[in-house]
């Protein structure tokens, strides 16, 4: 009843989608499945109406429609349950679920007793734990998912679409949660699962759709095929399952960070790992599977729940960023514009900027200082710029973040935790931001990286710690860091799951 | 006693709660400075008939910053009524004083509609399109009428002014437009506002359209400020192009006082009304301090009435660095933690 046919969509150089096709059958569930960026979320915001196709074309029932906006897809049938979640934080929860098509009284006012008791129904059907007037802010991401597809389903909606819903769900909860999804399934409703769990698939999909770097590559029967097969249309490689060696056994006496049982909410759980001077350590796994989120608690802009921290042998809390710089902690984000450069001012100031940090409040800095500083760091690290004076937004994305890097550079903290921080950037640019990570790490810094491109971490990584559910999955060193074992680990995969 | 508590923490979630217990505060103080002649009924017949204006003027404040916007025009817009209706009938000769009301409330509506298409459709900065527009009122204000002039006719503000029974009339003004609330707010157009305010993307992913919603709340916030301007005129019984601009901050500061969010999706008209009421009665009881109570202690003394002003503003601005504390306080980290981990998973 549903079809999408070659549909395209690029964000400026980014293409997200190139000749992506799915079809849908009347009562039928669809998992959609790929790797990072391939993009499966950007497909279902197309059908949601929030973003807008280039090229393509969508039938629905034989007939070509156009998705203009999220109120054009629902009038179409078309519910989404989306993974940031969709909830007003101060509406009541049954406010929340019924907003946009209240049901009406005789003067057009909100009939409170019937839309309370329609929501009271669903809410018992698929077990959420939460009163009709809890506000979605007091309340765990595992209810406010549930929530979130509760508000899809009483949309009464023909084809539901599911991103992620499972991923902050208990092992009971999706139980129950599937079964509820069967039911509606024979009643004809048309299901699309977006998931990262892969063994959760063969349970509730019959068909699966798999798309890579924006094209859907496989469709495949579920009764037919194993998660190994999945695996590889996905990445193109056959997973290997790794043996997990200890981190115990390392040496203890060059640790620099170590980190114990490190906690934060529902997104980083019991994390532990310890990392020498001079090594370059990648952590993995899929986007947001925590991995970004302990990186920033180490550098103290995320408040953790429990966790030791210990740097070069003392114990630390950083209650902000500013301390740990002044401890020497460097971070690079991937996500320049928010969180990297200061897009007004000139190259030269970008590059100070950390330094600035460093020194007293009053201090007085004068220009030529700066210019004379970080015309240095521009000619020892071959930044291609084309005056200093220059605005930052000049340069190449790629050119950025190299000027970010030696912003860093110019103070040597002992650590550098970078975020994916060769999103978006050219193929030399970041061999070029590789080489200056080895030339730094040769002399004495310590890494943490954090990327979502399998290449990238296995080839500038000595370790690399992969994350699966906000836990760490394995740890790859030595031989056994290959695009194989990673992408094994990345999925979650365990020795078990491989058997089957 | 369970009963009690349980009652206790209900108040406590409503966005009220601030507003209701800076009021008793202050009602308190006020009682002890100006003694029992507070419940006399012309003193509460002054009280209430000054502050209607204001009480209504943050009334329509209130829905603007419940959608998550603000509205600076709102004050001049009142001027621009009171001028419209006391000063049109002297100059066009043909118009009689109940159409000169009629259009000069019709024109508060319309500059409300105009503000919510300029802000919801156009996209322009909430601040900047009503402070542009509170310039085009102000100018068509002076336009009519240049300075304080004109007069209202005597059974119109005698009315006003009046009460039934030790009841002012402007207190069943209030009552009725809080009346019109309650009703409003059981519709869905209200709870859209509010969820407009509360995240806007997420809003507009449910399928309501943040454009019509946004000139919605405007446009009911016109049809507040239009009463207010009627209740303006009638307190003033005269015209006044300069001094109605002055209440458009006064409404701002009492909303956050009744315990509205300045960054929306939380509040209610009545928080304006609390808050407003706040800020009369604080003016007053600084007054009576300084006149009554005072001078009843240290004997022959007399200070410039300044110091009213300046006492009053320092316990309106306890009030909101207060009223600010309590709903922060704890909404701070949670928020901090949310936002990265939202924006990780946009990227």
């Amino acid at each position: 009843m549903l079809e999408l046919i070659n549909i395209k969509k690029s964000f400026g150089a980014v293409i997200a989608l190139n000749q992506a096709s799915l079809t849908l059958e009347k009562g039928e569930i669809v998992a959609l499945l790929g790797a990072n960026g391939s993009g499966k979320s950007t497909l279902v915001k197309i059908l949601g109406g929030t973003v807008k196709k280039d090229a393509g074309t969508i039938t629905v029932d034989q007939k070509p429609v156009e998705i203009r906006s999220s109120a054009e897809s629902r009038a179409r049938k078309i519910a989404v349950a989306y993974q940031e979640l969709s909830l007003i934080p101060r509406m009541t929860v049954y406010e929340n679920v019924m907003l946009g098509h209240f049901h009406k009284g005789r003067f057009g006012q909100v009939d409170e007793r019937k839309n309370r008791s329609f929501v009271c129904s669903l809410l018992e059907k698929y077990g959420v734990a939460c009163n009709l007037d809890d506000f979605p802010k007091d309340l765990p991401s595992s209810t406010l998912s549930l929530i979130e597809i509760v508000k899809a389903i009483s949309w009464d909606p023909d084809i539901l679409l599911l991103d992620e819903v499972t991923a902050a769900l208990h092992h009971n909860e999706v139980e129950n949660l599937f079964s509820n999804l069967r039911v509606l399934s024979e009643n004809g409703i048309s299901i699309v699962m977006v998931t990262h769990r892969l063994s959760e698939i063969f349970n509730i999909a019959s068909r699966a759709v798999i798309l890579r770097n924006g094209e859907s590559v496989a469709d495949v029967d579920l009764k037919k095929t194993d998660i190994n097969k999945i695996v590889y249309h996905m990445t193109g490689k056959m997973p290997e399952i790794a043996e997990n060696p200890s981190d115990e056994k390392r040496s203890m006496e060059d640790a620099v960070l170590v980190v114990e049982n490190l906690s934060i909410g529902e997104s980083v759980k019991n994390v532990s790992l310890r990392v020498n001077r001079g090594e370059i350590i990648g952590l993995g796994g899929l986007e947001g599977q925590g991995q970004s989120q302990f990186l920033r608690s180490i550098y103290g802009a995320i408040p953790r729940d429990s966790g030791l921290i210990t740097l070069a042998g003392k114990k630390v809390d950083y209650k902000s960023s500013a301390n740990a710089v002044k401890d020497g902690i460097g971070f690079i984000s991937g996500n320049r514009n928010r969180e990297s450069i200061f897009s007004l001012r000139t190259i030269g100031e970008n590059i100070f900027s950390a330094k600035m940090s460093m020194g007293r409040n009053f201090s007085g800095i004068s220009n030529r200082m700066i210019i004379r500083q970080t015309n240095q760091i521009v000619k020892d690290y071959e930044i291609k710029i084309g005056n200093i004076n220059d605005p930052i937004t000049s340069l190449s994305g790629g050119n950025q973040q190299k000027v970010v890097f030696g912003r860093w550079i110019l103070v040597s903290p002992e650590i550098l935790l970078l975020d994916d921080p060769t999103k978006g950037v050219d193929v030399s640019s970041r061999r070029e931001l590789h080489n200056f990570l080895r030339k730094a790490a040769d002399q004495g810094m310590t890494v943490l990286i954090v990327s979502s491109d399998n290449d990238e971490l296995l080839e500038i990584a000595n370790r690399i710690y992969v994350f699966y559910e906000g836990g760490i999955h394995c740890m790859l060193c030595g031989t056994d860091c290959t695009e194989e074992k990673l992408v094994s680990a990345m999925m979650g995969m365990t020795a078990k799951d491989s058997v089957k | 006693m369970m009963e009690k508590t349980t009652w206790f923490e209900k108040l406590k979630r409503q966005p009220e709660y601030m507003g209701i217990i800076l009021l008793t505060a202050v009602i308190i103080l006020n009682i002890i400075t100006q003694g029992s002649s507070f419940f006399k009924t012309s003193s509460l017949q002054t009280l209430l008939s000054t502050n209607t204006p204001l009480i209504i003027l943050t009334m329509a404040q209130c829905i603007v910053l419940i959608s998550g916007n603000i509205d600076i025009s709102t004050g001049i817009t009142m001027t621009l009524v009171n001028v419209f209706a006391v000063m049109m009938p002297t100059r066009v000769s043909w118009m009689p004083v109940w159409a000169a009301y009629a259009i000069g409330y019709c024109l508060a509506v319309l500059v409300g509609f105009t503000n919510g298409v300029l802000v919801g459709y156009f996209r322009i900065p909430p601040m900047l399109a009503t402070y542009g527009m509170s310039y085009i009122v102000s100018g068509s204000c002076l336009l009519i009428s240049d300075r304080p002039q004109g007069k209202v006719a005597k059974e119109l503000w005698k009315i006003y002014k009046g009460h039934v029974y030790g009841i002012p009339n402007s207190l069943f003004l209030v009552l009725a437009l809080v009346l019109i609330w309650l009703v409003i707010r059981k519709f869905s157009a209200v709870k859209e506002i509010y969820a407009l305010g509360g995240d806007e993307k997420n809003t507009y992913l449910t399928g309501v359209s943040t454009t019509r919603t946004t000139i919605r709340a405007y446009t009911i916030s016109g049809v507040f400020v239009g009463i207010g301007g009627i209740a303006w005129t009638l307190m003033l019984a005269s015209s006044n192009p300069l001094t109605g601009d002055a209440k458009t901050l006064q409404s701002i500061a009492a909303a956050l006082l009744g315990g509205t969010l300045i960054s929306g999706g939380w509040g209610t008209m009545i928080c304006g009304a609390l808050g407003a009421l706040f800020f009369g009665l604080v003016t007053n009881t600084t007054t009576y301090m300084f006149i009554k109570f005072i001078p009843k202690f240290v004997p022959g003394f007399s200070v410039s009435t300044y110091y009213q002003d300046f006492v009053a503003q320092i316990i309106i601005l306890l009030g909101i660095t207060l009223s600010v504390l309590v709903s922060n306080r704890t909404r701070k980290l949670v928020k901090r933690v949310v936002r990265i981990h939202k924006e990780d998973e946009q990227r």
